[in-house]
């Protein structure tokens, strides 16, 4: 009798931790396939992003199998029985007195579809069609938090800045400065910060600090200022669907550019390029002056 | 002599057959002596013709190198093309977004803030743009100059260099050199031979006789790139998004007033909400029209510069390389001058021997889409 009871509560047990089991498995699952995929795509890179104080996620696809009309459609079918809502920018923004959805705008909303899940965002974009030639459909999917009761306090929080970090640390990188795009290869890597200040203060800090890192400067190019206005003759020639209100005549923008060659004993090379520039019509806000700084470096071949 | 044997050929039987020989042996030793005469000229031509095709080949097999590798970097250039379109793509949804919670709440007086909070998501996310349009816009035409002097320039002259030196090789005089000095002085020219397109290298054999082997070979510099560009440059792109910037900042203090009175019933600030409703939809059109701007449907645009960057501002975003603006060929020549030669009966002089070769190559010269496809083949011989 007690050996029979002791074999009904192991029989019992084994069936809640295998049912247990089986609902963690399950649940893993259905979170990877949250954001289901289709046919033929391949992902290309992924890499994390901070836009407008949120951070998104940005996985890059590529499909031969599909046309971005398909995946359009493969998309408003599944993900509202995830959960998803999709964010129709269109008709709110068509609502709005005023408000002229012109072919330019209705086709810049279309390239992009926009789905929300409480707080969670997800924007999926497509290249568009042809561009490349290749036969391949391109798409992006961008997921994250963003939160409409509150902003962080901390402005270094709301900067802009791409969140995924070099593999190789080949330079030093200037103080308080934002990595905004990264293009990493085998033998060669490209990145590119931004900053607040001039371009004479980060041109001095590369010459003083590259040597740490085992690099000698090679040459120096001179400074280079130009001013250039924007054309509302450009406007009208390449965008004729564009505002014709918008006066860019009175938009001027000061660069100043320079280039720092570095070389090493090992044969490798890396290039600096520091570009400022500042706009008299938003002086005084960080639009007003900034400076991007390109750091290029490639290995010795062979 | 021969009248002489005639009269006595009755009488005299011996000798008979010596004259026939001795004209018979001069005529062989003539025709053995042009024959020697017309083997060396064949045998100049035969190798003028193959150093003519090895230098071709050769300086062929490097600029088809050179085709492979910008296409390879315009792959790359094309993926920072299809980054950077989605990131600002991406930051102008999500600030139209913003900008339409906050006009569409801007008038409401409990609503505010959520259209406070949105715009400035907006007004950051606008900021995001600059800095990338600013950022790829250098970093694409840092990448052009980098393909056009490291591997169009730099390719170009190894192409030159090795296109004399297979010709050189081949042309046979390491075989006609002596021992000692002859030989220390050719390898001494082979190691001076660079990229200027003509080369001579002239000696003397034992006999005090003048020999000589011209090569040029011609490539077309690689500088004029057709450029896929964006539809508006980055200048107006830059300032589109400047005056959406510009305008939601006249409407964020409004909504923020509105945000902070949302408790009190009566609001001096709420109609100020039009304006500020007006100025979000203006800032909604810039940045459409902006993203338009950022669309790979732009002119093809001749690049021909060179050297610094400079007005970058000013200069169209680069998204990749279309094509390049060359001929695809690679044209050798070669000029083998050698002196006469006395066979006592008289001097041979051997006739300058001219060889060419042209090289072009497969892929129909695109170079978008990238792909890794040029390779080089002989299309002509012996042309004028």
């Amino acid at each position: 009798m007690v050996r029979g009871c002791n074999i009904k509560i192991i029989a019992i047990l084994s069936i809640v931790i295998l049912t247990c089991a089986i609902n963690t498995l399950n649940a893993a699952w259905w979170e990877k396939k949250d954001i289901p995929l289709p046919a033929g795509a391949e992902e290309a890179r992924q890499e994390t992003r901070r836009i407008g104080g949120s951070e998104l996620t940005f996985t890059y696809y590529a499909t031969s199998q599909e046309n971005a009309g398909s995946i359009k459609s493969f998309y408003r079918l599944r993900l509202p029985d995830l959960g998803w809502k999709e964010k129709e920018l269109i008709k709110d923004l068509q609502q709005m007195p005023n408000m002229q959805v012109n072919s330019g705008l209705k086709n810049a909303l279309e390239q992009n579809l926009m789905f929300e899940k409480g707080t969670d965002l997800l924007i999926i974009n497509f290249m568009p069609e042809g561009a490349f030639n290749d036969g391949k459909t391109r798409f992006a999917i961008a997921r994250g938090k963003m939160d409409l009761k509150a902003l962080p306090s901390d402005e270094k929080k709301l900067m802009p800045e791409l969140l995924t970090k070099p593999k190789r640390e080949v330079s030093p990188v200037y103080p308080d400065a934002k990595l905004v795009n990264l293009s990493e290869e085998d033998n060669s890597s490209q990145a590119s910060y931004y900053t607040k200040d001039d371009i004479e203060s980060v041109s001095k800090f590369y010459k003083e600090k590259m040597p740490g890192f085992g690099w000698a400067l090679a040459e120096e190019k001179p400074v280079k200022e130009t001013v250039n206005t924007a054309n509302n003759l450009d406007m009208a020639k390449y965008c004729p669907n564009c505002p014709k209100d918008a006066n860019l005549d009175t938009a001027s923008i000061k660069t100043k550019i320079t280039e720092l060659d570095f070389s090493n004993n090992k044969g490798d090379s890396c290039g600096i390029v520091i570009s400022s520039q500042s706009s008299a019509q938003a002086q005084g806000s960080l639009f007003g002056s900034m400076t991007i700084i390109l750091v290029n470096y490639e290995g010795k071949k062979g | 002599m021969f009248t002489y044997f005639h009269n006595r050929k009755l009488k005299y039987n011996k000798g008979q057959l010596a004259p026939f020989f001795i004209v018979i042996m001069v005529a062989i030793v003539i025709m053995a002596m042009v024959t020697v005469n017309l083997s060396k000229v064949a045998l100049t031509k035969t190798e003028s013709a193959n150093a003519a095709d090895s230098g071709a080949l050769a300086a062929g097999s490097i600029m088809a190198n050179v085709f492979n590798s910008i296409a390879k970097q315009n792959a790359q250039m094309e993926f920072q093309y299809w980054t950077f379109f989605t990131s600002v793509s991406v930051s102008f949804t999500v600030a139209v977004g913003a900008l339409a919670v906050a006009a569409a709440t801007a008038c409401s007086l409990y609503g505010a803030c959520a259209g406070d909070v949105a715009a400035n998501i907006a007004w950051w996310t606008m900021l995001a743009i600059i800095i990338a349009v600013e950022a790829f816009n250098i970093a694409q035409n840092y990448t052009l100059q980098i393909i056009k002097e490291k591997i169009g320039v730099e390719g170009r002259k190894s192409a030159i260099k090795a296109g004399h030196q297979f010709v050189f090789i081949n042309s046979g005089i390491g075989s006609k050199l002596k021992e000692g000095s002859q030989r220390d002085d050719f390898k001494n020219f082979m190691n001076g031979i660079s990229h200027l397109p003509t080369y001579t290298y002239s000696w003397q054999d034992g006999q005090g006789r003048a020999h000589s082997v011209t090569s040029t070979v011609n490539i077309e510099e690689v500088d004029k790139f057709d450029m896929q560009a964006t539809l508006l440059p980055a200048l107006s792109i830059l300032a589109l998004v400047g005056t959406a910037i510009g305008l939601t900042t006249i409407a964020i203090p409004i909504l923020h007033m509105l945000c902070l009175c949302s408790s009190i019933v009566t609001c001096p600030a709420l109609p100020a909400c039009g304006g500020a409703v007006a100025a979000l939809i203006g800032s909604i059109t810039a940045l459409a029209s902006a993203w338009a701007g950022i669309s790979p449907t732009g002119a093809i645009i001749e690049d021909s510069s060179s050297g610094a960057l400079s007005a970058i501002a000013s200069m169209w975003i680069y998204a990749w390389i279309d094509d390049i603006d060359h001929d695809r060929k690679v044209e050798v020549r070669t000029n083998q001058h050698h002196g006469g030669t006395d066979l006592g009966l008289w001097t041979a002089q051997y006739p300058d021997t001219y060889s060419s070769s042209r090289v072009d190559f497969t892929g129909n010269g695109k170079i978008h889409p990238p792909k890794l496809r040029f390779d080089s083949s002989i299309e002509a011989v012996d042309f004028p």
